[in-house]
């Protein structure tokens, strides 16, 4: 039990920490990195304060639970930040809990949020036009497409949700 | 030590039995299983270890199972990327796909077209309880948009303007 109540002070100072490095201007990643370390150390320090008799198990556990949480704060600040689901839901709340679907559809067509993302990459370098055709210039974003696709392909058989069975 | 052997067996068992029936189970039991399946791994797993160890003291028992259910949340964030397509890993995916000749402009019109994401995120919002749909308006009958007010107030934290960008 000690282990969890290391990890839950590891995930305010992780938080904390997350703030004060996103508000000092710090890019996103490299908030979230500051706090993802600050958080660990913390969890560490107070592990093995608490419990030195059992340190590895106490350890372990409290290195786990860290991971656990911070990786689910981590995909609901991502969610917040860019979901489409998050999005609809806040855009129904702020029309009064309700809107017609040919008001959703024409504010959010496939054609306008895929466009707003083709910009943001195009706007980062992550991804460049030459004459007329695109180009992946992102090794980063490489990586994680080409692991979600094997993910997908091992999990569920296919590389996307829209592919046939 | 065996809370945190308990937690990985419990855990490790639990996904894999999840990702080796994935692919048979219904679309809306695909995520509700994964609790029974944990819990289940988890009492096993904490049966096998009481019998041929020594039974688990409750406070490290009790850890134990929020640890092996934590993982599972933190599997079922990653699963949700597996199940759902993200329109950023799509048209990355797409690009790739057209290899060192780079996709055409003119072809993100029919990649648009193979990719309805809005009609994909409001039928899972409608399955998980999230909205009502009677076909020409959608409503809000869930509760996780009250979750939106706590993001708000983080993002506002950190610095942001708005919650969502799109």
């Amino acid at each position: 039990m000690v282990g969890l109540f290391a990890a839950a002070l590891g995930i305010v100072v992780a938080l904390v920490a997350d703030i004060v490095a996103a508000r000092r201007g710090a890019a996103r990643v490299l908030a979230y990195g500051v706090g993802l370390l600050s958080g660990f150390a913390a969890t560490l320090a107070a592990g093995l304060a608490a419990a030195p008799a059992e340190a590895l198990a106490t350890l372990g556990l409290a290195a786990l639970a860290y991971g656990a949480w911070w990786f689910i704060l981590l995909n609901l600040v991502q969610a917040l930040e860019s979901s489409l689901r998050v999005r609809l839901l806040g855009e129904i709340r702020a029309a009064g809990g309700r809107i017609r679907r040919d008001v959703l559809e024409a504010r959010y067509s496939d054609a306008v949020l895929l466009r707003l993302r083709l910009d943001r990459l195009l706007s980062h370098g992550a991804v460049v036009e030459r004459d007329g055709r695109l180009f992946l210039a992102s090794r980063g974003l490489m990586l994680i497409a080409a692991f979600f696709g094997l993910l997908k392909k091992l999990l569920m058989g296919r590389r996307s949700e829209f592919e046939a069975l | 030590m065996n809370a945190l052997v308990v937690t990985l067996l419990a855990t490790l068992s639990g996904v894999a039995i999840h990702a080796m029936i994935l692919r048979r189970l219904p679309a809306r039991w695909r995520l509700i299983a994964l609790p029974g399946l944990l819990l289940t791994a988890f009492l096993v797993t904490l049966g096998v270890t009481a019998l041929v160890v020594s039974p688990l003291a409750f406070a490290d028992a009790a850890a134990a199972l929020v640890v092996t259910l934590s993982l599972g949340l933190a599997y079922a964030f990653l699963l949700v990327g597996v199940l759902y397509d993200s329109p950023t890993l799509a048209l990355a995916k797409e690009i790739t796909r057209h290899g060192v000749a780079g996709m055409p402009m003119a072809g993100f019109d029919d990649f648009v077209a193979r990719h309805p994401f809005l009609r994909s995120r409001v039928t899972a919002l409608v399955a998980a309880g999230e909205l009502s749909d009677d076909g020409t308006e959608l409503r809000l009958t869930g509760k996780a948009f009250h979750l939106l007010t706590v993001g708000d107030a983080y993002l506002r934290l950190r610095g942001h303007t708005s919650s969502a960008t799109g």
